[in-house]
C-alpha cells in the first residue's frame, strides 16, 4: 500500500502558561493511503498535535514529514495552501461552520473557492448533503441545527471537496454516544465507499475498534499500533 | 461566496455594525461638510476679490506689473477704445473696465493724506463691482465731479458725503495738477489695504489730472471665471504687447493666501478625521475579528491564504464603510437643504474687516472624495485589526476561545 505520510524524528513543543510542553518527541510513523487510521491516546498524548502537523496547520519544528513522497519543508506557503484547499478535508471537534451561511452554503463555500463550476458545485453539494442524511436541512443555518447535524454538515463539507485525506480531530467528543456512533459510521463509510484516507484523533473506544489501523500515543511518543 | 459571507457578516452583531456605520457616517459627513464649507468660503472670498476691485483679471502691457518704471505712463495702453472693443469680442468676456491708477494727495482743506486713486468708468463699474459695499452715499456711477473714498481714508480725513476734497497730483510731464471733487460715497470692501488708502474718480478726470489719453490697465468681467484660461490664451495670441493676469495673482495676499491657508487647514482636519475613523473601525473590527478567530483558523486550514482572509475582511469593511458613507453624505445633503439652506454669517477673516455670509457648497466630486477617503480609512482599520489573527499559526487560531 502506498504511503501518504511518513514521519521521521518528528518533535513538537510549545509554551503553555510559561511552561514548555513537549507535545511530540522524536516520533517515527507511516500512514497509508486509503485506510482509516486512528490516532489514539489520552488527553495530552500528542494526537491532535500530530494531526495538526499532518494538516500543515502547525509549523514543523524538528524532524521531517513526507506527504506523498515529498518533504513538506520543501513546499512553499502557496503550495501548502493549495494542498489544504484541494487535497485535505478537516472535521473538527467544534464543527467550525460559518454561522452566517446555511448548511448548503457551508458545504458549497470551499467548492466555490476551488472555482468548481456552479452546476457541478450544486451537484456535489446536494450529493454530499444526501450522503450525510441532511438533504432536508440544506437551508438551515448552523444555529438552527443540533450538534450531530452540524457535525454532519462539517463532514459533508469535507467530503464535497473530494479530498485525498480527511483529518478528523475528536469529531465525536462534543456529541452524545448515539450521534457520535452515527458520525463514526459516516467516517468509516467515507473511507470504504469513497476510498478516502481518514485519519482521526480520538480516545473513543468505538472509534479505535472501527479503525483499520491504530497508532497509540502517550506523552508524545508512539506506544504501539494495531 | 466571499461577497455573501462579507455581506451577511455585517448582521452577525448588529450593535457593532451600527457603531461602525456611525463612525464612518460621521467621518464622511464631517469631511463632506468641511469641504463644502471651505468651498463656500473660498467662493465668497473669490466673489469679494473679483467684484470689489479686480474683476476676473486685468490686461496691461507685457511686463508692466513686474518692473519698477521711471516713466510708467510710457508702458500704459494706447488707443484704449480700440483695445476695449477688441477685448469685448473675445467669447466669455462680458465687461471691460478701463482704469488709470495713480498716486495723489487728498486734502480736506486743513489736512492732506497720500492715497492711491483709480480713474474708472463709474457708470459701467457700479453694477459689476457690487461687493465694494458703499456704506454711505452712492457708488460713483455717472457723477462727473464725484469721488468715492475708502472708509478708512474718509475717516482719517473726517470726510462725509457731500463735502468737497482737493486732489493734487503730478501730470506725466512732471507739472503739478489739481482737481476739486465732491464726496459722493464711502466704500467698505472688507479689505483693510483698499479701505484705508483708496479712492475712485471718473476716468476722464484722472486722465486730465495726469494729462494723458492712455489707460493703465483694463479689468475684465467674465460670465464665468472658469473661462479665464481660455480668455487669457486668446489675449496672448491676439493682442501683441498685452498680457492678462488673473485676479488670484493680482490679489495674492488676500485671495491666494486664503486659498492656501484653507487648503492646509482642510488637509490637517482631513488627516485627523481619517485617523479617528481608522481608530474607530479598528476598535470595533478587532472585537469582531477576535470573536471569529476560530472561523478564520478553519478557513485557513481549508486552504484560504492570508491574502484571501484579508480580502474577506477588507470586503466586510468596505461594505460597512460604503453604507456608512452613504448615510453620512445623505445627512449632509439633507442638512444643506434645510437648516443650512440660507447660509450663515462668518466673522471677518484674515485681512478682512467685515463679516460676510457664506453657504455650504456641495458637489459630487467632494462627495466621491469624502466617501472614498473614509472607505479607504475603514478598510485600513479593518485590515489592521485582522493582522493579529493572521500572524497566529492556524492551530493556535483554531484553539482560541471566541
Amino acid at each position: 500500500m502506498e504511503s501518504l505520510f511518513q514521519g521521521k524524528s518528528v518533535s513538537l513543543s510549545y509554551i503553555m502558561d510559561d511552561v514548555r510542553v513537549e507535545a511530540i518527541k522524536q516520533l517515527d510513523f507511516e500512514i497509508e493511503t486509503g485506510k482509516f487510521t486512528c490516532l489514539a491516546g489520552a488527553s495530552g498524548s500528542g494526537k491532535s498535535s500530530l494531526l495538526n502537523l499532518l494538516g500543515f496547520i502547525e509549523p514543523l519544528q524538528q524532524g521531517q514529514i513526507k506527504y506523498r513522497g515529498q518533504l513538506i519543508s520543501e513546499f512553499s506557503e502557496i503550495e501548502l495552501n493549495r494542498i489544504r484547499r484541494f487535497e485535505i478535508g478537516f472535521v473538527f471537534q467544534s464543527f467550525f461552520l460559518i454561522d452566517v451561511l446555511t448548511a448548503e452554503e457551508n458545504v458549497e463555500y470551499f467548492l466555490a473557492r476551488q472555482e468548481v463550476p456552479e452546476e457541478k458545485r450544486k451537484l456535489l453539494v446536494r450529493s454530499a448533503l444526501e450522503w450525510v442524511g441532511l438533504a432536508d436541512h440544506a437551508h438551515k443555518r448552523p444555529g438552527q441545527m443540533s450538534g450531530g447535524q452540524r457535525q454532519r454538515v462539517a463532514i459533508a463539507r469535507a467530503l464535497a471537496k473530494q479530498p485525498k485525506v480527511i483529518l478528523a480531530d475528536e469529531p465525536t467528543a462534543n456529541l452524545d454516544s448515539k450521534t457520535g456512533s452515527d458520525i463514526l459510521q459516516l467516517l468509516v463509510r467515507l473511507c470504504r465507499e469513497h476510498g478516502c484516507t481518514v485519519i482521526m484523533a480520538s480516545h473513543d473506544h468505538q472509534a479505535i475498534n472501527m479503525a483499520d489501523r491504530v497508532l497509540r500515543l502517550r506523552d508524545g511518543q508512539l506506544l504501539g499500533e494495531k | 461566496m466571499l461577497l455573501t459571507v462579507a455581506l451577511r457578516s455585517l448582521l452577525r452583531n448588529k450593535r457593532r455594525t451600527a457603531v461602525t456605520l456611525a463612525t464612518v457616517a460621521v467621518g464622511t459627513a464631517a469631511l463632506f461638510l468641511f469641504r463644502g464649507f471651505n468651498t463656500g468660503l473660498l467662493n465668497e472670498y473669490r466673489n469679494n476679490a473679483v467684484h470689489a476691485h479686480y474683476g476676473n483679471g486685468q490686461v496691461n502691457t507685457i511686463g508692466y506689473r513686474d518692473k519698477v518704471l521711471a516713466k510708467p505712463w510710457e508702458a500704459w495702453i494706447q488707443n484704449p477704445q480700440e483695445v476695449l472693443s477688441n477685448l469685448l469680442k473675445i467669447p466669455g468676456v462680458e465687461k471691460v473696465f478701463p482704469r488709470l491708477e495713480f498716486s495723489a494727495l487728498v486734502s480736506n482743506g486743513t489736512r492732506s493724506l497720500g492715497a492711491r486713486g483709480v480713474g474708472i468708468d463709474g457708470a459701467a463699474e457700479s453694477e459689476f463691482f457690487y461687493t465694494i459695499n458703499v456704506v454711505e452715499g452712492n457708488p460713483l456711477r455717472d457723477a462727473e465731479d464725484g469721488i468715492v473714498l475708502g472708509r478708512g481714508l474718509a475717516h482719517s480725513l473726517d470726510l462725509q458725503v457731500g463735502q468737497r476734497v482737493t486732489l493734487l497730483s503730478n501730470t506725466i510731464h512732471g507739472t503739478l495738477n489739481g482737481a476739486d471733487l465732491e464726496v459722493v460715497g464711502i466704500f467698505h470692501t472688507g479689505s483693510r489695504e483698499l479701505d484705508d488708502s483708496f479712492f475712485q474718480i471718473q476716468l476722464p478726470h484722472a486722465q486730465r489730472l495726469l494729462d494723458t489719453e492712455k489707460v493703465e490697465k483694463v479689468s475684465l468681467g467674465l460670465a464665468r471665471h472658469e473661462d479665464w484660461a481660455r480668455v487669457e490664451q486668446v489675449i496672448r495670441a491676439t493682442f501683441s504687447g498685452l498680457e492678462a493676469t488673473p485676479f488670484e495673482i493680482l490679489d495674492k495676499i488676500y485671495y491666494q493666501n486664503s486659498v492656501d491657508f484653507l487648503n492646509a487647514q482642510y488637509a490637517i482636519v482631513r488627516a485627523i478625521i481619517l485617523f479617528v475613523v481608522i481608530l474607530g473601525v479598528f476598535n470595533t473590527a478587532t472585537s469582531a475579528i477576535l470573536e471569529r478567530t476560530q472561523e478564520i483558523g478553519m478557513l485557513r486550514a481549508n486552504g484560504e491564504s492570508k491574502k484571501d482572509i484579508l480580502s474577506l475582511i477588507a470586503l466586510e469593511g468596505a461594505f460597512a464603510a460604503a453604507a456608512g458613507a452613504l448615510i453620512g453624505l445623505l445627512v449632509v445633503v439633507l442638512l444643506n437643504m434645510t437648516i443650512l439652506r440660507d447660509g450663515f454669517y462668518m466673522p471677518p477673516g484674515p485681512g478682512i474687516t467685515r463679516s460676510f455670509k457664506t453657504y455650504i457648497q456641495l458637489h459630487s466630486g467632494m462627495a466621491i472624495e469624502a466617501a472614498f477617503l473614509v472607505l479607504v480609512a475603514a478598510v485600513v482599520g479593518s485590515l489592521l485589526a485582522a493582522l493579529k489573527v493572521l500572524r497566529m499559526p492556524i492551530s493556535h487560531a483554531l484553539r482560541q476561545v471566541g
